[in-house]
């Protein structure tokens, strides 16, 4: 199973917004896949017949130092900015992957 | 008499084959070189208040990535006058809507031209100073190769190399060819677990073309690796203490290796011990083989530009009150000359 296929969708789960939609998938399916791959820890989900790698990143909505050698994910926008995250973690981003089976 | 020719021979050869032998494996530097205090003059550059804390010289001029400004770069002599902002806003057609400059450079000392990153063209590009030119396309990386380097070299024509920081998979090495436009990545040397490897692994980088070797400087844990032309692992380096990655979290606070660069014979990488006791800024001097050599306290430094030319070290800083970025001139030191 390779995941170099990466996609597109950033959802928002930034604490006490919920905007994301939570995705289910045919369990049966995510047990043998997990099986299949014991180091894959994201959910996997099947949208429209094509499966995908969901992974929760966290998310910050500050910087405590502008740095432009580092990098933070910012809560609001889900987006990469540059600087280096403040240490309070406020939420987390969907990233999703189509996965290449 | 045949004899003694070939023991001696046997004896020469293993000598060579001693002395040329890399080092590798892996170094734990768990004493530092005796810390020597560098200081200097402050400097307050012309527009400070869009200074970041990354600059480079680029033959005859300092140029340095600005940010909440309407360009990318400021150009300054080496009287620190500003002579140049580059990479307007606003220009129209074939304009970047980004740019930063990692420090590559080529040309003239008195006419350098710049190697541009464009993230969100994915486009490496390169403008001139002296005179000012507007970008040109080097080469774009297609979206489909999945690539977000947050650093790039040019190896060769049509060669890049870099670390590509992901969301999910955090920081790998990349080459990228612009001819058979083909990308691979190097798997990290180490194993990060976790959902949070975007921030654990972020790691700046160093080329080096004359020995065809990089560098790499991890932003939360303090290991340096080196790696040969073809991204085979040479030699990690534990600076401080040797801290297990498996179990390192975002929110952990371990020593932090800011930036790294080579200069001349030596690899310079900025190290801040976050012990809560000494939180000083070190410059750690390593030679190329990682070895330690010296160490510099650069106060509360976040960058520091070598001007080999100018004999000079520029330190970085930070004015909290005015809200400005200032550099310090300190005198360089002689290792580095």
């Amino acid at each position: 199973m390779k995941t170099n296929k990466y996609l597109f969708a950033i959802l928002v789960i930034a604490s006490g917004v919920g905007i994301y939609t939570s995705i289910q998938a045919d369990s049966s399916v995510v047990n043998v896949m997990l099986d299949a791959n014991e180091e894959c820890l994201a959910d996997i989900e099947n949208i429209g017949g094509k499966w995908f790698n969901v992974d929760q990143i966290p998310c910050a909505s500050t910087a405590s130092e502008l740095r432009i050698d580092y990098s933070y994910i910012n809560c609001s926008t889900c987006k990469k900015e540059a600087g280096k995250a403040s240490e309070i973690m406020n939420g987390t981003c969907a990233s999703i992957r189509e996965l290449d089976i | 008499m045949k004899r003694v020719f070939l023991a001696l021979g046997t004896v020469v050869l293993l000598s060579i084959a001693g002395c040329s032998k890399k080092e590798t494996g892996t170094l734990v530097i768990d004493t530092l070189p005796d810390k020597v205090a560098l200081d200097g003059t402050r400097i307050d550059l012309p527009k400070n208040e869009h200074l970041s804390n990354m600059g480079f010289y680029a033959g005859d001029f300092l140029v340095f990535n600005a940010f909440k400004a309407g360009y990318f770069l400021q150009v300054y002599d080496r009287d620190f006058n500003l002579v140049d902002t580059a990479v307007v806003k606003g220009q129209g057609p074939g304009e970047l809507p980004s740019a930063m400059f990692y420090g590559q450079w080529t040309g003239s000392a008195s006419s350098p031209e710049l190697i541009l990153f464009c993230d969100p063209m994915k486009r490496i590009a390169s403008v001139g100073l002296n005179p000012s030119t507007g970008a040109d396309k080097l080469a774009d990386i297609p979206t489909s190769s999945y690539l977000e380097p947050s650093r790039i070299f040019q190896i060769c024509d049509t060669l890049y190399a870099g670390v590509s920081l992901s969301f999910t998979d955090g920081a790998e090495m990349f080459t990228y060819n612009s001819e058979t436009k083909q990308a691979k990545t190097y798997p990290i040397p180490f194993e990060f677990n976790g959902n949070d490897k975007f921030y654990t692994t972020q790691q700046s980088m160093a080329y080096n073309p004359e020995r065809r070797e990089f560098c790499t400087a991890y932003s939360n844990v303090p290991w340096i690796v080196i790696y040969d032309r073809d991204f085979n692992v040479v030699r990690k380096i534990a600076v401080g203490e040797e801290v297990s990655t498996a179990t390192v979290s975002q929110g952990d606070r371990h020593a932090e290796l800011l930036m790294v660069e080579y200069s001349g014979d030596n690899i310079l990488v900025m190290y801040r011990a976050n012990d809560g006791e000494d939180n000083e800024t070190l410059l750690l001097v390593l030679d190329t083989a990682g070895n330690p050599v010296a160490s510099y306290g650069i106060g509360d430094a976040m960058g520091y530009v070598v001007d080999s030319a100018g004999e000079r070290l520029l330190t970085v800083h930070y004015d909290g009150e005015q809200d400005v970025v200032y550099l310090k001139s300190c005198p360089m030191p002689e290792i580095l000359k």
